[in-house]
């Protein structure tokens, strides 16, 4: 009905659908980059895609308005979310990779209380340790069960609680929790104030298949409706993330792409960017499926998802293809 | 007698048709099953999650979060309320206090109420008890001050002693008055403790609806929301009992 | 005439603050006989309840004093039948009446045996359970008064307590208050605005000016005892008595008309 409701208003207000803006949901973090670096630097504009931005406080928050085609973009971190949206049938599409954890840009970190440095130091003697997770079924709460996992213990071996990762610092400081899943700008930025230190970031064990984060995601009725206007999104897009790729890298853009980043993310600490780990960004793309497997396996055993979704299939590839046709590719490493 | 179980009977059956009515519009395709699941798709998820004691665990730890919050912050209200109402100079100098805490969304000092009390059930029950607490006093106060002079008069010329005064003319007639503040408080302090249970939580109703929406398992978010209008109901029903126990008279 | 009651000397008093400041009573001294039945009539806003109040103790005179003679015995000075919502909703009949004695913390089933007698009085034993807003406003003046009794004081105050009720249950209230004050031998102090009934009740009436008030006049009532409201008013002095009291009343229900009227004027 309410679709209904929508379709018939769109219908009065929207006239052709070409002339319609992209709707892109952002969380304004760092791995919502390459949208910002588009706008900024107008490679949506000579892509002729007019995009608006919708700001959402978690990526699972904006899977059912991608998935009723309110919003028509979305980068969505890797979760339980993500396998249950497949699962349920609803009308989602993985596009292409967006972040990862890669030695030397590794984000997700597991950080403890500075006071826990002499005594705790290997996965072990985590046991019976409260880790903070700013969501549950999450890919920091994969990691930790990987981490657990790695020396042959469980993510039932930690206690858990949940809280959004600014709360975690007096967490700690209180001594409630002994340490959080977190990812940039928090590890740097607690450790910083003395709070909690890096105590292993998720590229020290996960090394094949690395852990992936985050992915973009399209809504299906709008690729379905308007493919042109989705392959020139993609082309403008991965111009995007390859500014921010050679920004990571050091490289000549970084200085730009550090400008656009304090105009539209929260992190407005300039220092802040030379000091932490950026996430690593795929320049071409490429989906690490055993990545996402292995991610579903493991949430599927620990009861968040319940369907087993084809990963493959979930994912339409048509519009990085073209995009990559255009730019060629890149060196990834 | 006949139109109580009347009226009994229709307060049963009215929800019971609001789900026919949602399951038939589910098998019809009305609703797309794909956001909103059937009745029957919630009875079955919320019967496997009772079959593996994680429903009892999150209702037990909001019903006692709940109940100690709701008396923790319903005692002192009704005490500081009764004397508030019966000294306008107490009055004069804690109205303007409690005009400016009562609107303050509860749930927004959530983070600073976990730094006082940490993060586990004290910081819930802190925010549970504050909501209740100013509806108390505000409730109780006006009780209070609408008392009939003349009962005080009464009282006086037939030598009541203070104690007496107060266990016997103060507190019944201020009674159906704190009652009514109780029956609001008791709403405010569940949408408060869920809205708690979303943000620092490992257990609880709110963290069952946040965390299935958060991996969007619906079904279980739909579990927990019926859970939610149950206990509502409930406790409101408890409620309901103590105040005909409490002020008979008024039951007539 | 038998051994003086209440001594009332010379009270005053003014209401509300310096500015607006009202005289509420002026030189009212009356002399109450030990057992005598007074009523006190007046245009409404002249102090009558007020004389009642500071005989009761509820409130303070500006100057003057209340004497009451205690008998010896170990009682109350005063207990007061009060306007129409004078009981606790919250108590049931059998409290209400039984009130006095709780607050002397007299023990439930002690209670219980002493609130028969009254109850049976008044004849309202079938309904000690039930709570005041179940029964009627004559029932519920009945309670009242019999919880004044069971206080046993030295002295009755009566403020108006028939104001409410409708003329047929006035009358049927006036006779059960007049058997069973026959039998009592209390000393009463009852205010009214109804001239009738004072002459039906009092051995003597007192007439009050408007505001501030003042004792007019304080005509004896001769009708012998025992009385009986109803037929009382077939006599022809019944009428010529209330005629000449009306005709004191007029001018201060006039005096006090105008001024209200005045002050609406002045408002307006």
């Amino acid at each position: 009905m309410r679709r209904l409701l929508l379709a018939v208003l769109i219908g009065v207000l929207g006239g052709p659908a070409f002339a319609q803006p992209v709707k892109v949901g952002d969380l304004g973090i760092l791995a919502d980059a390459p949208f910002y670096i588009a706008i900024e630097k107008g490679y949506f504009k000579d892509a002729d895609v007019e995009v608006s931005l919708e700001r959402f406080n978690s990526a699972a928050q904006a899977t059912a308005p991608l998935s009723t085609n309110q919003v028509q973009v979305v980068g969505g971190g890797v979760s339980a979310a993500l396998y249950n949206a497949f699962a349920r049938d609803w009308p989602v599409r993985i596009a292409m990779a967006r972040t990862r954890d890669w030695p030397g840009y590794s984000s997700d970190t597991l950080v403890l209380r500075n006071d826990l440095k002499a005594t705790v130091t290997s996965a072990k003697q985590l046991k019976g340790k409260m880790i903070a997770l700013n969501a549950p079924a999450s890919v920091l709460h994969f990691m930790l069960g990987r981490l657990m996992e790695s020396e042959g213990l469980s993510i039932d071996d930690v206690s858990t609680i949940n809280m959004a990762w600014p709360n975690m610092a007096p967490g700690m400081e209180t001594k409630a929790i002994d340490g959080g899943m977190v990812v940039e700008p928090f590890a740097t930025q607690f450790a910083a104030k003395g709070i909690s230190f890096p105590f292993k970031r998720a590229a020290d064990f996960m090394k094949s298949p690395p852990l992936e984060v985050s992915v973009v995601l399209y809504s299906k009725g709008w690729t379905d409706k308007n493919p042109d206007q989705a392959r020139a999104f993609t082309l403008a897009y991965l111009k995007g993330a390859r500014d921010y790729f050679d920004a990571m890298k050091g490289g000549p853009k970084r200085a730009e792409v550090v400008d656009i980043c304090i105009k539209y993310t929260s992190l407005k600490d300039k220092a802040m960017y030379d000091k932490m780990h950026w996430s690593y960004m795929d320049p071409n793309g490429e989906i690490s499926f055993d990545g996402l497997r292995d991610q579903q396996d493991w949430y599927a055993k620990h009861g968040f998802v319940a369907t087993k979704a084809n990963i493959e299939a979930m994912t339409d590839r048509r519009f990085l293809d073209y995009a990559l046709e255009n730019l060629g590719r890149v060196d990834d490493k | 007698m006949r139109t109580v179980t009347q009226e009994r009977a229709l307060a049963i059956l009215s929800p019971l048709a609001v789900l026919l009515l949602w399951q038939l519009a589910s098998d019809a395709g009305l609703i797309d099953q794909r956001y909103v699941p059937s009745p029957a798709a919630i009875a079955k998820a919320g019967w496997s999650l009772a079959a593996t004691g994680e429903l009892e665990k999150h209702v037990w730890a909001s019903l006692r979060r709940l109940s100690i919050g709701f008396v923790l912050g319903a005692g002192p209200g009704i005490l500081l309320g009764i004397v508030m109402g019966l000294s306008r100079w107490v009055r004069a100098a804690l109205d303007p206090l409690v005009a400016a805490l009562y609107p303050i969304p509860k749930v927004a000092i959530l983070p600073l109420l976990m730094l006082v009390f940490g993060l586990g059930d004290a910081s819930k029950v802190a925010v549970v008890a504050m909501s209740v607490l100013f509806l108390s006093i505000i409730n109780t106060t006006v009780g209070v001050v609408q008392l009939d002079r003349i009962y005080f008069d009464v009282a006086r010329n037939y030598g009541t002693p203070w104690y007496r005064l107060f266990a016997r003319v103060i507190l019944p007639g201020a009674l159906p008055t704190i009652f009514a503040g109780l029956r609001i408080s008791l709403g405010v302090s569940l949408v408060v403790l869920v809205s708690a249970e979303f943000v620092a939580s490992n257990s609880g109703i709110g963290y069952l609806i946040w965390s299935s929406w958060q991996t969007l398992v619906v079904e279980n978010m739909f579990v927990g929301i019926i859970v939610v209008t149950i206990l509502g109901v409930l406790t409101t029903f408890l409620l309901h009992e103590c105040e005909r126990l409490l002020v008979p008279w008024r039951q007539i | 005439m038998s051994a003086i009651k209440i001594q009332i000397d010379r009270l005053a008093k003014s209401f509300g603050q310096d500015g607006g400041k009202v005289r509420a009573l002026a030189d009212f001294t009356l002399t109450v006989a030990d057992g005598e039945f007074v009523c006190i009539v007046g245009p409404s806003g002249c102090g009558k309840t007020t004389v009642l109040r500071i005989v009761a103790g509820l409130e303070k005179a500006d100057s003057g004093r209340v004497d009451i003679r205690p008998s010896g015995a170990e009682r109350p000075l005063n207990a007061m039948v009060f306007q129409e919502h004078g009981l606790f909703p919250w108590m049931t009949v059998e409290d209400n009446v039984a009130l006095s004695l709780e607050m002397r913390g007299v023990g439930k089933r002690e209670r219980r045996e002493k609130v028969g007698f009254f109850l049976d009085m008044i004849g309202l034993t079938r309904c000690r359970r039930h709570y005041p807003q179940q029964l009627s406003g004559g029932m519920r003046q009945r309670v009242s008064l019999a919880r004044a009794l069971m206080a046993d004081p030295e002295i009755l105050l009566m403020d108006e307590p028939f104001a409410a009720l409708d003329a047929q249950n006035k009358l049927i209230l006036q006779d059960e208050l007049l058997s069973i004050w026959e039998g009592s031998q209390k000393t009463v102090l009852f205010i009214t605005h109804g001239i009738d009934e004072a002459i039906a009740l009092g051995d003597r009436i007192v007439v009050m000016t408007a505001q501030p008030g003042r004792i007019k006049a304080i005509v004896p009532v001769d009708f012998p005892r025992p009385r009986s409201a109803a037929e009382l008013r077939a006599d022809p002095r019944f009428g010529a008595l209330e005629l000449s009291i009306w005709r004191m009343l007029e001018d201060e229900v006039r005096a006090t008309r105008a001024r209200t009227e005045g002050r609406a004027e002045g408002r307006a």
